[in-house]
């Protein structure tokens, strides 16, 4: 993502999100960022809340968790309700099958499974 | 408290919110940083902070009373000092065990019977890392670099949550200069922000989590019973996924930092495009490596010392900084690796110089597995099962039996990754803060949608944190 090392210095020098300067840089930087910041935070509220509910029920048992947990767990119910986490369920049911998929009878989760076969 | 998950996700909103709100006072911004990042820090082992607390003040003053000695001896008595206290904090948390395991094994070896008492301390999450940084600050404040800063930027500089458990090592020439003034915010630097943390986030949940757990744990976990063929992928898996792991943290602790307005050094440079060893050290772990060479080849005489002592003191600095990894034999045989093939490089260079060209190519292929050799030790949990791991490869048993479609895809991904321009994500942020920000929130959900689901059940910690 960056360049220097092709030209033979150490290359320490320099960040790798030097841009070249323009005016857009100056006009509202703070509101346009949190703007972004506020809107993906929003949009994967609504499409993903299974997460959300997923990871308040993995908080360290306590009254933060307990205050947390009726609201998502409810939060949830509404997205499914309204199929708002059909795209992230349809994307991991995708990634699933990748993942199931093999060449032949590989088993990567099994502890050793050279020794399973008959050596050639 | 790891990088990609909600807890952080919601820490740093409320983070970036309040050094926002409180831009018009610099120093009131950060102590609120540097009160975030202890409670960051905090959420390991609230004992670690004191420890950061101690280390920050006692440089602190250090520095001082070098800034403030007028003798250039007592001034290098001083950096000697810290130099001794700071690698002695180090010594004690992360080699105290090991030393004395292998002084138990020599006195037992020599009849002794075990008489030294074993210990088990616990590893302070960044030691290495904040160590370091204290170090370089007190040798660049004696030879003038910098001026030496005060306690809150000091601190701050050492605590600052971004960098503080896996790097990268941010000097005080880089950072102190930006703690003086309030930072400004600009379009174009939270665009390659907000590209960076994606990116990671991308790189290690999906490619070095995934990785891990499908490829590399299962071959390093019993290489007895693996195929040859299995062990090469699994060593290929590890050279993808130590880079997708360690670089994403380094991304995103960049666009972190850069969204609370300060900038950090680059830290990888897509380092399997490296022709030479010397050429990925210049590309990978750019802030341990110049480090060394700066704080440590050069004081060694680096090369001004004729062939012969470059050539050792190239292996020492690479020794040395294997070590920095961890007390480990396998550590230490891995800086064994990299200082010999590049003191071989050096000689081979001088020896060929002008009458044999290699083709880059063939470069980059050598490079390549001479880094992935390595990684089969620094992998390796301990000296006998890489020696077992490197024993399997050699069997010639040819079948498959782990490397599945999506596991051989993403080690092509994580290679192919060194194939990107160069400067893609610059020139995508350049388009990017023209865009509208209900559509760069809509982009970036949408890339943290795919993330998600393509997630494995608990993302592993980043392995540089038991650093």
């Amino acid at each position: 993502m960056t360049i220097g090392a092709e030209r033979g210095e150490i290359a320490e020098i320099g960040s790798p999100v030097n841009l070249v300067p323009a005016q857009v840089d100056r006009r509202a930087p703070w509101r346009w960022t949190t703007a972004s910041m506020v809107v993906a935070a929003l949009l994967l509220a609504l499409g993903n809340g299974t997460g959300l509910s997923e990871w308040a029920d993995d908080l360290p048992p306590g009254p933060v968790a307990a205050a947390l947990q009726e609201p998502l767990h409810a939060w949830a119910a509404f997205t499914v309700r309204w199929h708002q986490d059909r795209p992230a369920r349809w994307l991991r049911s995708q990634w699933m099958q990748a993942r199931k998929a093999r060449f032949g009878n590989e088993q990567p989760d099994a502890a050793g499974a050279a020794d399973s076969t008959t050596a050639p | 408290m790891q990088f990609p998950t909600l807890s952080f996700g919601l820490f740093f909103l409320l983070v970036y919110a309040v050094t926002w709100a409180l831009n018009r006072s610099n120093d009131w911004r950060k102590i609120a940083l540097l009160m975030a990042s202890w409670f960051f820090y905090g959420a390991w082992d609230p004992r670690f902070v004191l420890l950061l607390f101690l280390s920050a003040s006692g440089n602190w003053l250090l520095a001082r009373a070098i800034a403030a000695a007028a003798a250039q001896a007592r001034q290098r008595g001083l950096v000697l000092l810290g130099v001794v206290l700071n690698l002695g904090v180090l010594a004690t948390f992360k080699y105290a065990g090991f030393f004395l395991e292998q002084l138990d094994a020599l006195l037992f070896s020599l009849g002794f019977g075990r008489d030294v008492p074993l210990l088990q301390i616990l590893l302070p999450v960044g030691v290495s890392f904040f160590t370091f940084q204290a170090v370089s600050y007190l040798v660049d404040v004696q030879q003038r670099r910098i001026p030496p800063a005060s306690w809150l930027d000091l601190t701050l500089l050492m605590s600052f949550f971004p960098h503080l458990v896996a790097g990268p090592i941010v000097r005080g020439s880089d950072l102190l200069p930006q703690f003086r003034t309030a930072p400004r915010l600009d379009r174009g630097a939270a665009a390659a922000a907000l590209l960076l943390i994606l990116w990671g986030a991308f790189k290690k949940v999906v490619v070095a989590s995934e990785l891990a757990t499908a490829l590399v744990d299962p071959a390093f976990r019993d290489p007895a019973h693996r195929s040859s063929l299995d062990l090469l992928f699994g060593a290929y898996g590890y050279a993808v996924q130590i880079y997708c792991d360690f670089s994403a943290y380094s991304d995103m602790a960049i666009g972190l930092a850069l969204l609370l307005g300060y900038r950090f050094p680059r830290n990888f440079d897509q380092p399997y495009r490296a022709a030479s060893l010397q050429d990925f050290w210049r590309r990978w772990h750019i802030s341990l490596s110049s480090w060394l060479r700066d704080y440590l080849y050069i004081p060694l005489g680096g090369s001004r010392k004729g062939r012969l002592r470059t050539m050792l003191n190239l292996f020492l600095t690479m020794v040395l900084g294997g070590l920095w990894h961890g007390a480990n034999w396998t550590f230490v045989l891995w800086g064994a690796l990299h200082g010999g093939w590049l003191a071989i490089e050096r000689g081979l260079a001088r020896l060929v110089a002008g009458r044999v060209t290699v083709p880059r190519w063939i470069g980059m292929l050598i490079t390549f597995h001479v880094v992935v050799l390595g990684w089969i030790f620094f992998r390796a949990p301990g000296l006998t099962d890489a020696l077992a791991y490197l024993h399997g490869l050699g069997a010639g048993d040819w079948r498959n039996t782990l490397v599945t479609p999506l596991s051989l895809a993403l080690v092509a991904i994580g290679l192919a990754m060194h194939a990107l321009p160069p400067r893609g994500l610059q020139q995508l942020a350049e388009r990017m803060r023209h865009w509208p920000a209900p559509l760069v929130g809509a982009l970036l959900a949408l890339g943290l949608l795919l993330i998600g689901a393509m997630r494995p059940e608990g993302v592993a910690p980043f392995i540089y944190y038991q650093f």
